[in-house]
């Protein structure tokens, strides 16, 4: 018994170890949204995540990934292309966003229309414009692929291949993206420092910007409108099309900042290529609240590009899974 | 000779043990039986099959589907006045004749009190939950997330325009269309939950043949819903 209870210990602090090291992050970031004791993460659960998340079989005609739409150089958005692009170049109604520190997050899409991300895949999976499968095809699919059977093996101790594992495995490896080494976040820490120019954008930044894009993670995690005008082609109405209430009409959810060299162009549409774009809109006639000089518009911009993380970009684990995928 | 003996109590204490089992399960069945809930659809007093033509005076109508979720079963055991419920989740589909019988907890001291049709909120962000509820069984709005919680689908002229498809898929969990709908029971002996579908289709207007999202109009369909089930025993 004595034994059996000390093993059952010594299992315990390995897992809860293992955990740790898989998912982990600084101390000033807030408390995850995610509910991890429904989805416990683990080295192979993530791994086939991944495999999932590279793999164009997800679509009707394994030509389109979630690679496609989510690139890892790009921190997963889609650089160069306003709109997204699905199967047979169909394109979609949005600017792909990038994917990092969801676990932050409990709504999903830019009108918050996804409310847990485990659900969120369906939505690529089966639209038409975007991989335009059926969930039964992608089950059909993925059964007959033995590689697909040996990791589901490997990952759940049995070779059931259903669609809660499917998600979930999506979402372990999507969890697992953690942007948290920017300048910024060493200069936080103590372990870097801000050039004048960078401080002085920081106080702009935190005068003007941070209601909405609140640190550490750049976002209120809220629905607010930043008086873009309607695009006149979409007539996308942002949170109001799901709300349906006047207050809502042209909100969107608060992005967060990290990464946006990588991220180009900006907005729901797209509309901004650059950052000088988007700050011309923010000094603009219709965000009152704000008025910007050039050099205050050129020192903001300084302190924006501390937060991008170039080892979040480059990072081995969070790439194409070439060995497995291409063996 | 003591050998032969031996082998024939052996045998006889054999059955003696399957005996007993077989009158303890007897005894106890009949103490606490276990009753199956049934629901039903019917048509003109009839149980209703899928893709079958029916008529009510000049109209025909032909239900293509009808599947929805019950939830938080209810049981009122009179014995000690306490409504007690079961918390598992099922998915009755008239395209899938196990999933209309539910085992229930009537017996001689419990009673049916009521059923949720649809899901409670906490369900519908709960994410990834498997089982009925996996989205696979299309009973789930991905591009904005939430279960539907009743879905009916038919073909009919009862409307003097060219349509004759009505889709119905009826959901929500938010305000303010909260869509799960409790249906009160509270009488005794009651087995069979009947989904009328006089009841109900005698109800439709034209104006709308398809609803795929919460609504107002949703919520008043769901509302004759709840009154188009008869319960018998
Ligand atoms: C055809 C391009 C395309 C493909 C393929 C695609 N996505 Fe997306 N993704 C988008 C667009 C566009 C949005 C924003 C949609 C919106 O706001 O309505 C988005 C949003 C998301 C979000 C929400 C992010 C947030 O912060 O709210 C996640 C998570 C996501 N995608 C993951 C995936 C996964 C996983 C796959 C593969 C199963 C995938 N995407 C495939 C274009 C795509
Ligand atoms: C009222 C809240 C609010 C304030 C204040 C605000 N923003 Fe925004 N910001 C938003 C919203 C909402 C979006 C997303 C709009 C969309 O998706 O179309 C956004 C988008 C952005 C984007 C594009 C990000 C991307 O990935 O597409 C940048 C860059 C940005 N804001 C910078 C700033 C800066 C710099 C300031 C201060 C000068 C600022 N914002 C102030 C709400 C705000």
């Amino acid at each position: 018994m004595k034994v059996f209870l000390k093993l059952a210990l010594f299992y315990g602090i390995i897992n809860v170890f293992i955990e740790e090291s898989l998912f982990n992050y600084p101390e000033y970031f807030p408390k995850t949204k995610y509910d991890f004791s429904k989805n416990n993460l683990s080295k192979t659960k993530i791994e086939l995540g991944r495999m999932l998340f590279y793999d164009p079989i997800l679509s009707i005609d394994s030509t389109i990934s979630c690679e496609s739409c989510h690139s890892p150089y790009n921190a997963f958005s889609h650089t160069d292309h306003r709109l997204s692009h699905g199967i047979n170049d169909k394109i979609g109604k949005r600017n792909a966003p990038p994917l990092f520190n969801l676990a932050w997050k409990s709504s999903f899409m830019r009108d918050g229309a996804v409310n847990h991300l485990d659900m969120q895949s369906l939505v690529p999976i089966t639209d038409s414009l975007e991989m335009g499968n059926s969930l039964d095809n992608l089950l059909y699919k993925l059964k007959k692929n033995q590689k697909y059977i040996t990791m589901f093996y490997e990952a759940f101790g049995d070779s059931t291949i259903n669609l809660d594992r499917v998600l979930k495995s999506i979402s372990q490896f999507e969890l697992t993206l953690i942007s948290k080494n920017s300048k910024y976040d060493r200069f936080r820490l103590g372990e870097d420092h801000f050039s004048d120019q960078e401080i002085r954008g920081y106080e702009l930044f935190k005068k003007n910007c941070s209601n909405c894009h609140k640190e550490p993670m750049f976002t209120n995690y809220k629905f607010e409108n930043n008086f873009l005008d309607i695009n006149q082609v979409l007539l996308d109405s942002g949170r109001f099309s799901i709300t349906k209430n006047s207050d809502d009409f042209m909100s969107f959810e608060v992005p967060s900042l990290r990464n946006l060299s990588y991220t180009y162009p900006y907005m729901h549409d797209g509309r901004f290529s650059n950052l000088f774009e988007v700050l011309k809109h923010y000094s603009g006639p219709k965000f009152n609240s704000v008025s910007l000089t050039e050099k205050e518009t050129i020192d903001i911009i300084s302190f924006l590009l501390t937060l991008n993380d170039k080892e979040f970009i480059l990072n081995p684990e969070n790439k194409f899974p070439v060995n497995k995928l291409l063996k | 000779m003591s050998n032969k003996f031996e082998k024939f109590a052996a045998t006889c204490g054999f059955f003696f043990k399957y005996f007993i089992s077989f009158l303890f399960i007897f005894f106890t069945y009949n103490l606490f039986p276990q009753e199956n809930i049934e629901f039903q659809a019917t048509f003109n007093n009839e149980a209703t099959k899928l893709n079958k033509n029916y008529s009510i005076r000049k109209y025909h109508f032909n239900i293509k589907k009808l599947k929805f979720y019950v939830s938080n079963i209810s049981y009122y055991n009179r014995k000690n006045d306490e409504i007690f419920t079961d918390e598992k989740v099922y998915l009755v589909d008239l395209n899938n004749p196990k999933s209309l019988k539910i085992k229930s907890q009537i017996n001689k001291k419990s009673q049916l009190y009521s059923f949720d049709l649809g899901l409670d909120s906490v369900i519908n962000v709960s994410g990834s939950l498997g089982g009925a509820l996996d989205p696979i069984e299309g009973m789930y709005w991905a591009w904005q997330s939430g279960y539907i919680n009743f879905k009916i689908e038919w073909e009919s002229n009862m409307c003097s325009n060219d349509n004759n498809q009505f889709i119905f898929h009826l959901g929500g969990y938010k305000k303010p269309y909260y869509n799960k709908r409790t249906v009160l029971v509270k009488k005794r002996h009651i087995h069979r939950l009947i989904f009328n579908l006089n009841k109900f289709l005698k109800k439709i207007n034209c104006d709308r043949q398809m609803i795929m999202s919460p609504s107002l109009k949703g919520e008043n369909i769901s509302n004759l819903i709840v009154k188009s089930f008869e319960f018998k025993k």
